[in-house]
C-alpha cells in the first residue's frame, strides 16, 4: 500500500431496502452504491461526478459512517473503519468532515453561528486534552494543532474567529443567527465549522449548488485557499462538470451506483473513453454561441437502482451498445492509470493495459502518483 | 456617441411583443419592493430572447407579468405591453381579465422550472392535455381532441404515449414531467412561449433532451421563446437576444453574438468570469464579484451595482445611470462602459 494514499474504499455496496410491495411480502432493495472501488491521495481533490441517483451523495456520507455500508472496506489513514463503533468514531470525525449542499438547512437556527462553528471544538476539548496528556503519539501526529487547548474558552473563540477571517466573513458576527446571513454567508459558516476541528479530509457534497452564479467563484477560492493553508485533501462531489474540471486533480464518473471511469483531470476531460462520460460533457451547454459542435444526445431516463439493467448498467441508453453489453457487466480496464468499465473500449484498447479483476484485493493503479 | 433608448410608448410595434417601461411591484407589509423596475424590451416573430440574471433580479417576475399572472400584493403599476395579435395589437398589461384568458394559454404559454408543481397530481397526465385543449379550442371533438394529446405527447418525445397518457405525473421521471408540460404548453400552438427555467430542476443529459426539443418544436413551430435562466451556457445555445438583469432593470441588452464576443457592464463581465468553463479555465483565477446579490427591498442610490463594482466611481453612487446605446444594437446601463479595461 502506497503511503500517499489517504482514503481507500473497495467494493463498496450499500443498498437501501424500498418500499414493500402492496401484494408482495419481497422488498425491493435500491443499490444506490453497488461495489465502487477509490483511492483519495493526500492533498489531492478527487472530484466525483454523475447525475442525480447515481449514489454520488450515498458515497460521500458512507464513507464518513453517517450511512452504514452494506458491504466492502472504507481506510482511512491505514486504518479500517468500516466497523469503527460509534465511540472510535468520534475521533474519526475530527479528521473527516462534510459541507452539504444546503446551507440552509444544516445551520441550527437556534444557535449563533459562533456557537455552531465553536460546537465541535468543544465536544473534542476534553478528549483532545486527555490525548494530549497521554502524549498520545498517533494522535499528535494527526494534529498541527495539538498544542492548542480546546477547553479554554478564549482559545475556541479566537480559533473560531480566526477562521471567519480567513473565509472573509465579517468580524462581528459571532453572535449572531444563521437567519441573519445569506446563502453565500451560510455556506462559509458551514465551511468554517467543518475546519475547525482541523481535519485531514473534507467531503464536500455539491457545496456550491445552492448558491447564484456570482457568489460560486469565491467559495471556489476559498476553498482552495483553505486547502493551501491548513493541507486539506478534498473529495468534491457535485453534478456540475465544469466545476468539477477546475476543483479536481482527478475525477470519477459515477453512473448508477458505478464508477465507470476514473482519470487524472486533464486527462478525463481531454480524452473522455466511457461513452457516458463523452456524452455528459458533450451535454453541458457551451459558453460559445458560435459552437457548432456534435452532441451525442442521450435516449431515455436514467434507470431505477432498484432495478438496473442487465450486463453494463448504461447499456439501454449507449448509443455504442452491443450484444455483450446486455448479458456481460464489463470490467474495469487500466489503461496506464485511466480506469474505464466499457466492453467497446476493451475491444479496442483491451491490449494496451490490463483488466483489473473484481475481487482482486488490493492496490489500485494509481496512475501519475508515485508508488509509495 | 451614445444616445439614450427610445421609451416612446406611441409607436406601433413590429415585433409579436413590445414591452415598455415595465413596472411591477410588491405591497408588503414592510414596504415597496420594485420586483421589475422600468424594463423595456422586445420579443421577435419566431426568434429566441433570453433573460439571464441571478435570484431575485425580476426575471421571473417579469415573465409572470406577461401571462398576468403576478398574484397579490404583487402589481403590475406602470408600463405596456403590446402584443400583436393578428392585425390587432392589445396591450396585456391592461387587459381585463376575460380577455386576458384568451390569450393566455392559448397565444402565449408558460412553462416552469419544477414541473411536479405545475401538474396535478390526482388526474392523469392525458386528461390534463386535454383539458388545456379543450379549454382553448372547444370546437374541436372529443375523438380529435383525444387524438392530438397522443400527437403531443408523441412528438415531445414521451415513448409510447397511447399507453403513458393514461399514467400520473408521479409515475413519471423529472425529464418526462417537463416534457408533458411542453406538450400541455404548445397544445394550443402558441406564438410564445415563455420558459422559465426549464431545465434547472433536470440532469445534464436530459436538459440536452429538453433544449434540442425546444429548438426543434420552435423551428416548426414558428414560435417565439422568452428564455428565462441563470446560465449563460443555454443562452449561448437557444437565445438570439439577450437581456443581462439585475436588481429588477436590465443592464445589458444585445444579440448573442454581440454579448459573448464583447460584455460591456462589469456585472455581465463578472458573470463570465465567475464560472470554470469546460476546458478553459481549468489553472486560471475566477473573478469573484465581492458581496451579495442586492435584495429589491434594500437598494443603493445611485447604479443598483455600485456596491459590489470593481470600477466604482464617486459618479455612480449618486446617480443611477441610463440605460445607453454604446454600439448599434449593444445597450448597455453603466456610465464608464466601453472605458473599462476589465483584464487590468
Amino acid at each position: 500500500m502506497s503511503d500517499d494514499v489517504l482514503l481507500r474504499v473497495r467494493r463498496l455496496r450499500k443498498y437501501f431496502p424500498g418500499p414493500r410491495g402492496l401484494f408482495s411480502r419481497e422488498r425491493k432493495v435500491a443499490r444506490a452504491v453497488d461495489g465502487i472501488s477509490f483511492d483519495v491521495r493526500k492533498g489531492e481533490v478527487l472530484g466525483l461526478v454523475g447525475e442525480s441517483g447515481c449514489g454520488k451523495t450515498t458515497v460521500g456520507r458512507t464513507i464518513l459512517r453517517l450511512i452504514e455500508p452494506t458491504s466492502g472496506t472504507i481506510e482511512f489513514m491505514g486504518r479500517d473503519i468500516t466497523h469503527l463503533p460509534n465511540k472510535a468514531l468520534r475521533d474519526l470525525r475530527r479528521g473527516m468532515q462534510i459541507v452539504f449542499q444546503d446551507p440552509f438547512s444544516s445551520l441550527n437556527p437556534r444557535m449563533t453561528v459562533g456557537a455552531a462553528v465553536e460546537e465541535g471544538l468543544l465536544i473534542h476539548a476534553a478528549r483532545k486534552k486527555e490525548a494530549n496528556r497521554r502524549h498520545d503519539a498517533t494522535s499528535r501526529s494527526r494534529n498541527d494543532v495539538a498544542d492548542e487547548d480546546w477547553t479554554d474558552p478564549e482559545t475556541r473563540r479566537g480559533i473560531v474567529t480566526d477562521l471567519f477571517k480567513r473565509l472573509r466573513l465579517p468580524p462581528d458576527i459571532y453572535d449572531r443567527y444563521p437567519h441573519e446571513f445569506s446563502g453565500g454567508q451560510r455556506q462559509r459558516i458551514c465551511v468554517a465549522r467543518a475546519v475547525a476541528l482541523r481535519p485531514k479530509f473534507l467531503v464536500l457534497d455539491e457545496p456550491l449548488s445552492a448558491l447564484d452564479v456570482s457568489l460560486q467563484a469565491e467559495i471556489i477560492n476559498l476553498l482552495m485557499k483553505l486547502k493551501a493553508d491548513f493541507d486539506l485533501t478534498y473529495l468534491f462531489i457535485s453534478h456540475d462538470l465544469s466545476v468539477v474540471e477546475y476543483l479536481s486533480d482527478r475525477v470519477a464518473v459515477m453512473y448508477l451506483g458505478q464508477i465507470v471511469e476514473t482519470a487524472d483531470s486533464r486527462r478525463l476531460y481531454a480524452e473522455p473513453l466511457h461513452p457516458y462520460t463523452q456524452a455528459l460533457l458533450s451535454a453541458v451547454p457551451q459558453m460559445a454561441p458560435t459552437a457548432k459542435r456534435r452532441r451525442i444526445v442521450l435516449e431515455g431516463d436514467v434507470p431505477s437502482p432498484d432495478n438496473p439493467p442487465s450486463g453494463c448498467r448504461f447499456h439501454p441508453r449507449c448509443p455504442l451498445v452491443r450484444d455483450i453489453c446486455k448479458r456481460e457487466a464489463p470490467r474495469t480496464l487500466d489503461l496506464d492509470g485511466h480506469l474505464v468499465k466499457c466492453h467497446v473500449v476493451e475491444m479496442e484498447r483491451g491490449k494496451e493495459g490490463r483488466i483489473i479483476a473484481d475481487d482482486e484485493p488490493d492496490d489500485l493503479p494509481t496512475g501519475t502518483a508515485a508508488a509509495g | 456617441m451614445s444616445t439614450l433608448v427610445d421609451h416612446d410608448t406611441t409607436k406601433q410595434p413590429s415585433a409579436l411583443l413590445s414591452i415598455r417601461d415595465l413596472r411591477t411591484y410588491f405591497f408588503t407589509e414592510k414596504g415597496v419592493v420594485k420586483a421589475v423596475d422600468g424594463v423595456s424590451f422586445d420579443v421577435p416573430k419566431a426568434r429566441t430572447v433570453g433573460i439571464v440574471g441571478e435570484s431575485g433580479c425580476g426575471k421571473s417576475v417579469t415573465g409572470l407579468s406577461i401571462m398576468r399572472l403576478v398574484a397579490p400584493p404583487g402589481r403590475i403599476v406602470q408600463g405596456s405591453m403590446l402584443f400583436r395579435d393578428g392585425d390587432t395589437v392589445k396591450d396585456l398589461a391592461r387587459l381585463p381579465e376575460p380577455e386576458i384568458r384568451k390569450i393566455r394559454g392559448s397565444q402565449i404559454a408558460m412553462i416552469f422550472q419544477e414541473p411536479m408543481t405545475s401538474l396535478n397530481p390526482v388526474f392523469t397526465i392525458g386528461s390534463q392535455i386535454l383539458e388545456a385543449i379543450q379549454l382553448h379550442q372547444p370546437d374541436l371533438g372529443s375523438r380529435k381532441a383525444r387524438e392530438l394529446v397522443v400527437d403531443l405527447l408523441q412528438k415531445v418525445g414521451v415513448p409510447d404515449p397511447q399507453a403513458r397518457r393514461h399514467w400520473y405525473p408521479h409515475q413519471l421521471s423529472g425529464g418526462m414531467r417537463q416534457r408533458v408540460m411542453i406538450a400541455m404548453a404548445l397544445s394550443c400552438e402558441p406564438r410564445l412561449l415563455i420558459a422559465d427555467e426549464p431545465t434547472t430542476a433536470l440532469d445534464v443529459t436530459i436538459q440536452a433532451q429538453i433544449l434540442e426539443l425546444l429548438k426543434q418544436l420552435q423551428a416548426e413551430k414558428d414560435m417565439a421563446v422568452l428564455m428565462i435562466t441563470h446560465d449563460l451556457g443555454i443562452i449561448a445555445e437557444m437565445a438570439d437576444e439577450v437581456l443581462v438583469m439585475y436588481a429588477s432593470r436590465i443592464v445589458e441588452k444585445a444579440s448573442v453574438l454581440r454579448l459573448f464576443a464583447n460584455p460591456l457592464h462589469p456585472y455581465t463581465w463578472g458573470l463570465f468570469r465567475a464560472r470554470p468553463v469546460l476546458g478553459m479555465t481549468k489553472g486560471k483565477e475566477l473573478v469573484t464579484i465581492p458581496g451579495d446579490v442586492p435584495n429589491a427591498a434594500d437598494l443603493p442610490q445611485g447604479c443598483k451595482f455600485c456596491l459590489r463594482c470593481k470600477f466604482v466611481q464617486d459618479r455612480c453612487r449618486e446617480e443611477e445611470p441610463e440605460l445607453r446605446i454604446l454600439e448599434p444594437g449593444h445597450e448597455v446601463r453603466c456610465h464608464f462602459a466601453g472605458e473599462l479595461d476589465y483584464e487590468r
